[in-house]
């Protein structure tokens, strides 16, 4: 146990593959019942910090919703500044400069710092939520199990979006989602090599979470219902409103965080305590609802529970509350903040279409689902895992076509007006430069099929004896001026250059050993050109041409059949090209 | 090989004492949780009680906030926010209860009353239809009964009566107590259905509610003109020591009237012979109120009187309905003329003006 909770940086370097290779399943599911514990506990110490610090029943000119995110915030400041200086922020970034940066690596210290003071940060009223710190967590456990178990530094690297699949998982409590969102947020491309421990790791966290919350998601969800097509218009212009706003959180996070991490270390450390202050203020003078997550507003918003001017303050009186607490430094995530700001909008426009046009089918609440998964698509410019966390909350796949449109339309707002995603963003402002999952999810991997050329060099039977060849040779000139030529084995294909095959027809003249009489097969030995196919990764001939002056790319279905060859020079042609 | 079985069983280790620290909080909190939701939800149920709708809100909010699934603190809210005047919040509050439980009883209810109070009558309509065959917690009949009855009463202030007495025919057919009997009999002769007004009474008249259905009944009868069946239930009516002074005062006028009245009606239901006689005896005191009120504008009437010659038609008027229709006329001409000139008439003259009031006590009315 005590060598569990150790702060040791160094892997172990006796690990052998295939143990590793045995463990890692395993561990997965390890990392994954971890993981959801933690994130549980964590949930919580937020629900018994949020009922200790703001009492039973938040309510406007209550003063202690001023004084205590406000104490609170100080000794966040001084904690942060003396004793946990890596927990600020949400986590996401952290977790991917672990993966990218420090193989891997996060510090136990660094874990319980966040699990302490985001709990702390969050239960007092900071306008943030949990779901990105559980991330951290997942890694963070994920980290620890790794060097416990004395993993390589390329498995403890693999480990980090295990972890953070599951942290996620919990939080969210929804496993699709959150593999999803690990793959486009921090992987940045499918790796089927852990792919399936992200999986194990992520359905591991949640039946620990369902065992202790159930199968629901944290807030009510209305049903979700899509009876006339013409419908999708209605929530294509909830796209368009949640792409814009979106927008609108993206620029103030992007102005008013680095003002504030600019100042001195000594000012820094402040931060949180004026966040508070100004979140609590927002509180006390008439609106309690911004406090903390807002699961709750989220609930009644879906519920339709909230009139049109109240859901939008509530909106916008978020997005200033997020953004100072979010830059100030208080540990915390934006998911939520996303989450809210979409099921207002969502609501807003809901309401607003069911006034103008009664006949729409879709409740308000289901406006205020769809507004979610837009609003998240947008800001956190994760198109694909917020259509499935759409999904995996309501349980409903009529509502997928609403959700596809929706989020595209605001996710396409969202990338021509701001063309650096928030998270990025927010690690240059830190003097980071982690790889941008946005680009690597586009990144176009280059195939065979994208060099290749069809063969001009000429093609020669292996049956064909030396002395014949010589003939062939000196009666056609296009195989003497060749660069390479191939030979086509009984049970392969060789690629000669000139030189190679003018020493063999000089052999076969002075018929060395008999030279002559031997067949081209015969007089080139076994050694064959490999076997390659047009879609293969363009990348994999480069080691090829090592040995090879071409590579014939054969045809999948016809066995013997060349499509084209490759040559070192189209290569670096294509590569220089794209 | 077992190195990797003890780190194994290690984590295994930990995993099961931070499953037993997350449970210990997931139960304490949960504890807190219902404690708290029950503590609120209780505040908010004193306070409505109190009429103090807003307290309610807020203690109601915040005991669903700990327990989001309670359907009877969510019917409170509505209830208190529609109370409180916040009615586009409890519409929709009401309107989402619905989605989720469309068929429900009490949430289609409410909806009805909010509707009602917007003005929308056909979407009230429809809300109270679907609360009559909604489900009901409890008592679910006679809940459906008290729903047919409020829709029936706004079926008549919408000016739907026929509507109102198909609900209520509907409600008495389900052999309800007699006190619901009684509600629905006042609610049938709201709706203009005397006869089966009074058969619910008659259906009424049972136990504590027997002389309450019999003195209604026989309002009943003596407005329908019926003033044998008035008498009679008023009579019976008034041997119950429970009346108040002033009730027996109203009751026992209107037995005398209705005993009176039955020597002063001539409508069809009479006797041809007693009809005529009636309309002698009711000629002699409209002629004494004629004699009685000198006004100029009554002297046209004179004219009239003198042409009946009524010595010479008693013959006639016994057989002849245009004869006994041009006494009636007279009759009530006279009548009406001294009541505009010389003031509001008493006695038999009073109750004469009271038989023209009643289209049914007229000669060839039709007897409903």
């Amino acid at each position: 146990m005590s060598t569990l909770i150790s702060n040791e940086k160094e892997t172990s370097t006796d690990s052998s593959p295939m143990r590793e290779e045995r463990l890692f399943l395993l561990l997965s599911i390890f990392i994954g019942i971890i993981s959801g514990l933690v994130v549980v506990s964590f949930r919580m110490a937020i629900e018994w910090l949020t009922v200790l610090l703001q009492g039973s029943a938040p309510a406007p000119h209550q003063l202690r919703l001023v004084i205590v995110p406000a104490v609170i915030g100080l000794a966040l400041g001084v904690m942060i500044r003396y004793v946990f200086p890596d927990v600020r922020g949400s986590g996401v970034n952290q977790t991917k400069a672990a993966l990218y940066i420090h193989n891997g690596y996060i510090s136990t210290k660094t874990m319980i710092g966040k699990f302490l003071l985001a709990a702390l940060s969050i239960g007092s009223g900071q306008s943030l939520g949990p779901e990105d710190p559980s991330l951290h967590f997942g890694a963070g456990v994920a980290s620890r199990i790794g060097r416990y178990m004395g993993l390589s530094r390329e498995r403890m690297r693999l480990f980090a979006p295990v972890g953070a699949a599951a942290g996620l998982a919990a939080a969210f409590n929804a496993p699709i989602s959150a593999v999803l969102l690990v793959i486009e947020e921090v992987i940045g491309q499918w790796t089927a090599a852990i792919l399936g421990s992200i999986v194990l790791s992520a359905v591991s966290a949640v039946v620990v979470a369902r065992w202790f919350w159930g199968p629901q998601p944290m807030f009510r969800i209305p049903p979700v219902t899509l009876r006339d097509p013409r419908e999708l218009l209605a929530y294509a212009v909830l796209g368009v409103v949640g792409g814009f706003a979106s927008l609108a959180l993206t620029k103030a996070l992007a102005y008013l965080r680095p003002r504030l991490r600019s100042q001195s270390a000594n000012r820094q450390m402040f931060m949180p305590a004026l966040a508070g202050l100004f979140v609590g203020g927002i509180a006390y003078f008439g609106v309690p609802q911004v406090l903390g997550v807002g699961y709750g507003a989220m609930d009644a918003a879906m519920h339709a529970q909230y009139t049109i001017g109240f859901l939008l303050l509530l909106a916008g009186l978020k997005l200033v509350a997020s953004t100072v607490s979010f830059s100030s430094g208080a540990p915390g995530g934006l998911f939520a903040t996303a989450l809210f700001l979409g099921a207002m909008l969502g609501s807003v426009v809901g309401t607003v279409e069911h006034g103008l046009f009664p006949s729409l089918t879709g409740s308000v609440g289901s406006y205020a689902l769809v507004g979610m998964g837009v609003f998240f698509a947008a800001f956190i410019r994760v198109p694909l895992t917020s259509v499935f966390m759409i999904l995996e909350m309501s349980g409903n796949y009529s509502v997928i076509l609403p959700v596809i449109l929706a989020n595209t339309i605001a996710y396409l707002i969202s990338r021509s007006l701001q063309p650096v995603p928030i998270l990025e963003l927010f690690t240059h402002q830190d003097g980071l430069y982690l790889p941008s999952m946005e680009e690597e999810r586009e990144d176009s991997q280059l195939h065979f099929e994208d060099a290749l050329k069809p063969s001009s060099a000429p093609i020669l039977p292996g049956g064909e004896k030396l002395n014949e060849l010589a003939k062939t040779v000196e009666n056609n000139s296009e195989i003497a001026h060749a660069a390479a030529v191939l030979i086509q084995c009984s049970d392969g294909w060789y690629a000669a250059t000139q030189t190679e095959l003018q020493q063999m027809l000089t052999n076969a003249s002075a018929d060395r050993e008999g030279a002559g009489a031997k067949t081209l097969e015969q007089s080139v030995g076994q050694a064959r050109t490999p076997l390659l196919f047009p879609d293969q990764p363009l990348a994999n001939a480069l080691p090829f041409f090592k040995i090879w002056p071409l590579l014939p790319i054969s045809n999948r279905a016809i066995r013997g059949v060349i499509e084209g060859v490759l040559t070192l020079d189209d290569v670096l042609k294509r590569y220089q090209r794209s | 090989m077992i190195r990797d079985g003890l780190k194994f069983l290690t984590l295994t280790l930990v995993a099961v004492v931070l499953s037993g620290v997350t449970t210990f909080l997931f139960r304490s909190f949960e504890s807190r949780r219902e404690r708290l939701a029950e503590r609120w939800a209780q505040r908010g149920h004193d306070a409505m009680q109190r009429g103090q709708s807003e307290q309610a809100v807020a203690a109601l909010r915040v005991s669903l906030s700990y327990h989001p699934d309670d359907y009877e603190n969510q019917l409170a809210l509505a209830e208190a926010l529609a109370a409180g005047g916040h009615v586009d919040e409890a519409e929709n509050y009401y309107l989402n209860l619905w989605q989720s439980r469309p068929g429900d009883g009490p949430i289609n209810l409410q909806l009805a009353r909010l509707e009602r109070t917007r003005g929308r009558d056909q979407q009230a309509i429809d809300y109270y239809r679907a609360a009559v065959f909604g489900t009901w917690a409890g008592d679910a009949p006679a809940r459906r009964r008290d729903t047919r009855l409020e829709l029936s009463r706004y079926l008549v202030d919408r000016g739907q009566p026929l509507a109102a007495q198909a609900e209520l025919l509907i409600a008495a057919g389900n052999n309800p107590d007699p006190a619901t009997q009684l509600r629905i009999a006042e609610a049938l002769e709201a709706a203009g259905d005397t006869s089966s007004a009074l058969t619910a009474y008659r259906r009424a008249e049972v136990g504590s509610q027997l002389h309450t259905a019999q003195a209604r009944a026989g309002e009943l009868c003596f407005r329908a003109g019926d003033y044998t069946c008035a008498e009679d239930s008023l009579e019976k009516a008034l041997r119950s020591k429970t009346w108040t002074a002033e009730q027996i005062t109203r009751l026992n006028g209107m037995h005398d009237d209705a005993a009176r009245l039955q020597e002063l009606a001539f409508s069809p239901v009479v006797p041809p012979a007693l009809r005529s006689a009636h309309l002698l005896s009711d000629s002699v005191i409209a002629l004494n109120r004629f004699k009685t009120c000198t006004d100029p504008s009554l002297m046209p009437l004179q004219t009239r009187w003198k042409a009946l010659n009524t010595p010479q038609n008693r013959a006639a008027l016994r057989h002849d309905d245009d004869v006994q229709l041009q006494y009636a006329n007279l009759i009530f001409e006279t009548e009406i003329t001294a009541a505009k000139t010389c003031g509001t008439p008493i006695g038999d003259d009073a109750l004469l003006l009271h038989l023209q009031d009643h289209p049914m006590t007229r000669i060839g009315a039709q007897q409903g």
